[in-house]
């Protein structure tokens, strides 16, 4: 490209240079001179360039998801607090929050009744091969985080939010409420 | 487009690998819920920004903001520190911006271009913090004074010759005489070279207002330039003669 007219180009304040003149102008030092020159605006095109590193984006990732969630969980106790109702009272979805409490009464429950020595507790077999309702339940809600032997699954609500944490290892699995 | 992957595949995929274990090893191996979330980030590597809006849209996908993140944190923090001029500000508001990204999935629409979308999120959030800061912005003028300390040290230099960091600092302290939207106008349409019509978007204007806003951006920078560092821009007057 030869040089242009500097002056022509930056005649009208309201029409940005073209981006391929002012390529050339990068590399004519002659050129760059007449176009600051001609519009001495054209300097800010040598702002610095922001540098974002792995770690500026990891950090990002994780400050987003904590947030996330954080407004979600306020989210959801204004709009209880709204409505007045009490977490396992809400109306939305009886039927689900009423196995989920039976989920959890079972996992407290079980290790208390039977109390002859086992090489598996039955709480170990409800974790290896999860009750259909239980698996259908939580097909559905968002994954939070996903390992090589752990899963934990949110379950949001305007009423309530569960966390539920599958880990491979443990020989209990926990329902924290 | 593929969803994000389903309890039903990894209930497939544990019946698979159990038919090739011995019987006595059922009992301990991985629980149904387990699944590979790596195969399924690696394919969202692979698809456009609009796919990973439609995947945050309809399958509430974790995965996809994810990948999003991976691919707009920089330019997003280059676009909201040169509106605020502040890159600790930046962070927080691109951070803002994903979060919003997801608040309202349900909102984006296959009219919109992805970047027009996510920009426009970010630089209306970049002008509310801009907006609400001015009262407290303080005056000063580090730049100009360094640069006479290196005029009377005889290592005068014109504007062209000027270092992108001295150039950052004349920007931050002429572009506060600007308005938020001129600002904003300003850096869409010359720096990142947008189009007049995706920066109408953005902002939320007509693109005449875009031009417009552009016209005063510029003529108001090049007085403030002429005035406060006139022996920088000498060529200019010269030109202008």
């Amino acid at each position: 490209m030869t040089c242009p007219d500097w002056s022509r180009l930056t005649a009208d304040p309201g029409t940005p240079v073209p981006a391929e003149a002012w390529a050339h102008a990068e590399a004519c030092t002659r050129c760059r001179r007449a176009a600051v020159a001609a519009e001495p605006t054209l300097i800010f095109r040598h702002l610095p360039e922001t540098t974002v590193t792995d770690d500026d984006i990891e950090s990002m990732r994780v400050a987003v998801h904590a947030m996330r969630r954080e407004r979600e969980r306020s989210g959801a106790a204004q709009s209880r607090e709204r409505v007045g109702v009490l977490p396992f009272g809400g109306s939305r979805a009886p039927v689900r929050w009423a196995a989920l409490a039976a989920a959890a009464i079972l996992a407290i429950l079980l290790p208390i009744a039977d109390l002859t020595p086992r090489v598996a507790s039955p709480v170990v077999a409800e974790a290896e091969t999860l009750p259909p309702w239980l698996d259908e339940l939580l097909a559905d809600q968002p994954l939070v985080d996903v390992g090589e032997a752990h899963n934990v699954t949110q379950l949001d609500t305007a009423d309530l939010s569960l966390v539920v944490i599958s880990v491979d290892d443990l020989e209990v699995a926990s329902l924290d409420v | 487009m593929p969803g994000p992957p389903t309890r039903e595949d990894d209930a497939v995929e544990t019946a698979a690998s159990h038919s090739s274990q011995p019987p006595e090893e059922d009992t301990v191996s991985a629980p149904t819920l387990a699944f590979s979330a790596n195969r399924h980030r690696e394919s969202l590597r692979e698809q456009s920004d609009k796919d990973l809006l439609f995947a945050l849209r309809d399958h509430e996908d974790e995965a996809a903001l994810d990948e999003l993140i991976r691919r707009k944190t920089g330019p997003l923090i280059h676009l909201a520190a040169r509106i605020v001029s502040d890159r600790e500000e930046a962070r927080d508001i691109v951070q803002m911006t994903f979060v919003r990204l997801w608040e309202h999935r349900d909102r984006f629409d296959e009219r919109w271009s992805p970047n027009t979308w996510i920009y426009r999120i970010c630089s209306n959030l970049s002008i509310d913090h801009l907006r609400s800061r001015r009262s407290k912005q303080q005056k000063t003028e580090p730049v100009r004074l360094h640069l006479r300390d290196l005029a009377s040290a005889g290592h005068q230099r014109d504007l062209a010759e000027l270092h992108s960091r001295e150039v950052d600092g004349i920007f931050h302290e002429l572009a506060a005489g600007l308005t938020e939207k001129q600002r904003a106008v300003f850096l869409l349409r010359e720096l990142e070279e947008l189009p007049s019509k995706e920066v109408a978007e953005i902002v939320g204007c007509q693109e005449s207002t875009v031009r417009n806003h552009l016209f005063n951006a510029r003529k108001l920078l090049r007085a403030a330039l002429l005035e406060r560092y006139p022996e920088y821009a000498r060529h200019h007057e010269e030109d202008a003669r």
